[in-house]
């Protein structure tokens, strides 16, 4: 080995990509009412014309009901001022949010990215994780009302530049552990300028910053350990944007599924020792179909097919296409991006934020994908922030997507998905960057029936739901997934006309419990131990 | 073609469609006409334009591409078999075949395709995907290597109109990508050549700037990289690179003191630089200063735990400090992670051995004992269990 360090040199950046506008359908699916119900919030990325990458980035936005009184409520990260809080006052027939930022204390002041919500010390209430452009900070829930920030008592406030995170357990010891993506050794001081094709200001690729490594927090008691080099999980990593926690092997113990911007993805596969092992590429997930790395955002994992399993769909940079990944054994996946239809809608496209979702409640997982550029293109780029584009709607017909845009051209970035007017269908928040956020309330799911499942027990679950004379449906609670943002906790299984029969839940451990037919159109929540174990 | 180089795709449609008209009988009108169609995701537009060619075997496989992309099977293939043979149709003859299932076939088109063009990263890729369906991972781990070895040099069908877009592009960023290829290459002419270039046409570029102090360092031409490293900190005085490099110049030039503080200038600026605290540590070491070099070194693999130099550096330190396995430990982060690793490890138990350190030999033949049981090598398992008893 020489000691002295080869030494390195930047490629400068090139971008190659194109905007469209997408044609909406004709009736509405989704309305945008933020305005009309009080959720009116401005995101400002601070930009004062220097192109500093976090500006580009976006923020996340996470649903939970973090009072208690069943309905979700909604949390939206800012970049350049303090979060905001929104408490949901749904009343029958009428949506109402109150900004209740002051008096929660989650009024926290940091360049927000990512945020993930779980419960870490088992009392009940849901708390929240920020990550930051900047020290990152973690608030316990106080249950009533208020949280305080507890991220030094905790052991957590790394400094790097985070990006998405996921609570999960990992050593099943009952407890939530906390992985952390981390996106790019940048620095504000250590800015570069970059340009656009048009030899304009712009934002920098990652490509111009190295790598950073991601970050696996063990929870002990309520005290957070870095234990990423015991786990494995340092020694593969990229520019890390979008994670998810599931169980894709099938095992009994959590996996992790990292996208990286313009880097191979990692699929950590956890075991019962605690150790981790990258089959990213054996598994098939690392790059696309042809090989190729491609710049991972956001991710939702779900069974699109039906077949029991968890498959994954990445978003990606404008030039690239979106990447559907069937899992077709345990763990093994196929690029179907193709054949389901989903690469020429999306080639024009950057897509951030995204999760399956049944919006028409017809058995078959949907997909959302909010939109924006990265990159000034085309003479119309002009302004101040010329990176809107529309958000996509993909519908699914057994197996094959048809698309449909959404109106709007903002430059989105974080979504997170759940049920907030609780009328049986799934609804989004989208936070966009320097723009306002939007509300999109489903208006056609409820006209299928419904069954909306909430689990008490250890996390890492499935829940299959049998139903009358059409196929089985199986989900994953959690609230990890998307782009930087967290999800509601509750599982949607949309019926089509069909009626439940039974619904059964394979805890981590092995163990299968059932329960009795639900009537439709109902939410319920499942007790672990309240059922009927199958060896019972 | 400007324009199209520019990635101002929607005035260069209008461009390529007017030269269209204006030269009906030229094929590469359209061609680039449908290929800024399918960029811009007008996809029925670009199919239309590229079926006029029906006898182009570019405009061939670009529609056929098109096809596959829409998941439009039947028809793609029906394109590729209009198409002179090529690497590029065997390989996407060989991914409809895969989508469909028929992996059998899939196999034999990419493997043709590969005994024409051997460095063709995504067949590797996909032969690799088709070996491990069909229940052969031997072969599809040998696919799977080669896919590693060919990416850095990866194979693309030839383009010749591509090719000149690509060439009127004059813009920094395509010289600098070229420039930092060159010198990858070792062809530091040409490196120089294209960073110069990038200079020309944005004498604002201090990247340009950086990298050529690089460059002129390697080259041993000290002045100019000196007067590179000025023109960087002229454009902006925080730019990292430009301190690593200059730190690297002087380093080499016995200016330690100097080198240092260039050193420690990239850090302050960017303290997650692994290559400014490892260079500083080095240059720490040398002096005598041994803690700091330590604290550099931490730092380093904490940034980038894949850094081999920070590992080796930092585990000869801690074994120095008493810290034997936690410095065995780090420094076999540098040893391979494959299936060639419990006999890399025995070879250093053996090595340790003979040099009468046999904490070390122990410590490397119980690791080697962990590695062949991962990769199922119980031959490797039992004579090393044998040794350590």
């Amino acid at each position: 080995m020489t000691r002295r360090g080869a030494l390195a040199y930047a490629r400068g950046s090139l971008a190659a990509l194109i905007l469209i506008t997408p044609v909406a359908g004709d009736e509405p699916v989704f309305v945008d009412r933020s305005s009309e119900s009080g959720l009116v919030f401005m995101h400002s990325t601070g930009a004062a014309g220097d192109y500093h990458l976090p500006e580009i980035m976006g923020s996340g936005v996470a649903l939970f009901d973090y009072d208690g009184d069943d309905d979700l409520d909604v949390y939206l990260l800012q970049g350049d001022g303090p979060n905001r809080l929104f408490r949901n006052d749904l009343e029958p027939g009428e949506l109402r949010f109150s900004d209740v930022t002051d008096e929660s204390g989650l009024g926290h002041k940091g360049f927000g990215m990512g945020v993930a919500i779980g419960d870490y010390d088992g009392d009940g209430d849901p708390d929240v994780f920020i990550s930051n452009f900047g020290p990152d900070a973690f608030f316990e829930n106080k249950g009533n009302g208020e949280f305080t920030d507890v991220t030094t008592i905790v052991g957590l406030g790394d400094s790097a530049f985070g990006a998405s995170a996921a609570f999960f357990d990992y050593d099943r010891d009952g407890d939530l552990d906390l992985f952390l993506t981390r996106y790019v050794a940048f620095t504000r001081k250590a800015n570069k300028p970059c340009q656009s094709h048009l030899g304009t200001a712009d934002y920098c690729s990652p490509l111009e910053y190295p790598s950073l490594p991601d970050k696996l927090y063990r929870n002990d008691d309520g005290v957070f350990s870095d234990v990423s080099v015991e786990a494995g999980i340092d020694r593969a990593f990229g520019n890390g944007l979008g994670v998810v926690a599931r169980d894709f092997n099938r095992d009994g113990f959590s996996d992790i599924f990292v996208a990286n911007d313009q880097t191979a993805n990692q699929l950590w596969a956890g075991d019962a020792g605690g150790w981790f092992e990258d089959q990213a590429l054996l598994g098939g997930v690392a790059y696309n179909g042809h090989g190729e790395p491609e710049a991972g955002m956001g991710i939702a994992a779900g069974d699109y097919d039906n077949d029991g399993d968890l498959d994954l769909f990445v978003t990606h940079l404008r030039g690239q296409t979106n990447t559907l990944y069937r899992n077709s054994d345990k763990g093994v996946f196929s690029d179907v991006t193709n054949t389901a239809g989903l690469g020429s809608p999306s080639v024009s496209m950057t897509g951030f934020g995204t999760s399956w979702l049944d919006y028409d409640n017809d058995g078959w997982l949907d997909l959302f994908v909010v939109n924006g550029d990265v990159r000034r293109a085309g003479v119309e780029a002009n302004g101040e922030f010329p990176y809107g584009q529309s958000n996509q709607l993909f519908r699914n017909v057994e197996g094959r997507f048809q698309a449909a845009g959404l109106g709007a051209r903002q430059a989105s970035r974080g979504a997170a998905f759940g049920d907030i007017d609780l009328d049986g269908d799934l609804d989004v928040v989208v936070s966009n960057a320097n723009g306002p956020a939007e509300l999109w309330l489903n208006q056609v799911g409820s006209r299928n029936n419904w069954l909306s499942i909430l689990l008490s027990g250890p996390t890492g679950a499935r829940v299959r739901v049998d139903r009358q004379d059409a196929p089985s449906l199986w989900r994953w609670p959690a609230t990890n997934g998307s782009y930087l943002s967290a999800n509601s906790p509750e599982a949607n299984f949309g019926l089509g006309s069909a009626v439940p029969t039974a619904i059964v839940v394979d805890w981590p451990d092995g163990s299968s419990e059932s329960w009795p037919a639900s009537k439709p159109n109902r939410r319920i929540t499942l007790v672990r131990g309240e059922g009927r174990f199958q060896d019972d | 073609m400007l324009l199209h180089a520019q990635e101002e795709l929607a005035l260069a449609r209008v461009g390529y469609a007017r030269a269209a008209e204006l030269e009906p009988a030229s094929a590469r009108w359209l061609y680039l006409l449908g290929r800024v169609e399918r960029q811009l995701g007008d996809t029925r537009a670009a199919e239309r334009t590229l079926g006029m060619l029906a006898d182009d075997p570019l405009a061939l496989v670009e529609l056929a591409e098109l096809q596959f992309d829409d998941g439009r099977l039947d028809e793609a293939e029906q394109t590729y078999e209009r198409a002179p043979d090529s690497p590029a149709v065997r390989y996407g003859v060989g991914q409809i075949l895969l989508a469909r299932g028929a992996i059998a076939e899939a196999t034999r088109e990419l493997t043709l395709a590969l005994d024409q063009a051997p460095d063709y990263a995504s067949a590797w890729y996909a032969l690799a995907l088709a070996y491990r369906r069909s229940d052969q991972p031997d072969l599809a781990k040998h696919a799977f290597e080669a896919y590693e070895r060919a990416r850095p040099r990866a194979w693309t069908p030839p383009n010749p109109l591509i090719d000149e877009v690509r060439a009127l592009y004059s813009g920094p960023a395509g010289h600098l990508a070229r420039g930092a290829e060159a010198a990858r290459r070792g062809d530091f002419e040409i490196a120089r050549d294209e960073f110069e270039a990038a200079v020309d046409a944005d004498p604002s570029s201090a990247t340009a700037h950086s990298n050529l102090v690089a460059l002129f360092t390697q080259m041993g031409r000290l002045d100019d990289a000196k007067g590179h490293y000025q023109a960087a900190l002229a454009i902006n005085p925080n730019w990292a690179d430009a301190h690593i490099a200059w730190g690297s110049a002087l380093s080499s030039s016995g200016k330690i003191k100097a080198a240092i503080k260039a050193f420690e200038t990239a850090r302050d600026i960017n303290p997650y630089r692994a290559e400014a605290r490892v260079q500083l540590g080095l240059l720490y070491q040398d002096r005598g200063l041994d803690d700091a070099a330590v604290a550099e070194y931490q730092a380093a693999v904490e940034h980038n735990p894949l850094h081999s130099q920070a590992n080796q550096l930092l585990g000869e330190n801690l074994i120095r400090a008493g810290r034997l396995e936690d410095g065995l430990e780090r420094i076999s982060r540098t040893l391979p992670n494959d299936e060639s690793a419990p006999g890399v490890f025995e070879a250093l138990a053996n090595q340790h051995e003979s040099s009468g350190n046999l904490k070390a030999a122990r410590w490397y033949l119980t690791r080697g004992i962990e590695l062949a049981r991962k990769y199922g090598r119980s031959d490797i398992v039992a004579r090393l269990e044998q040794r350590l008893k």
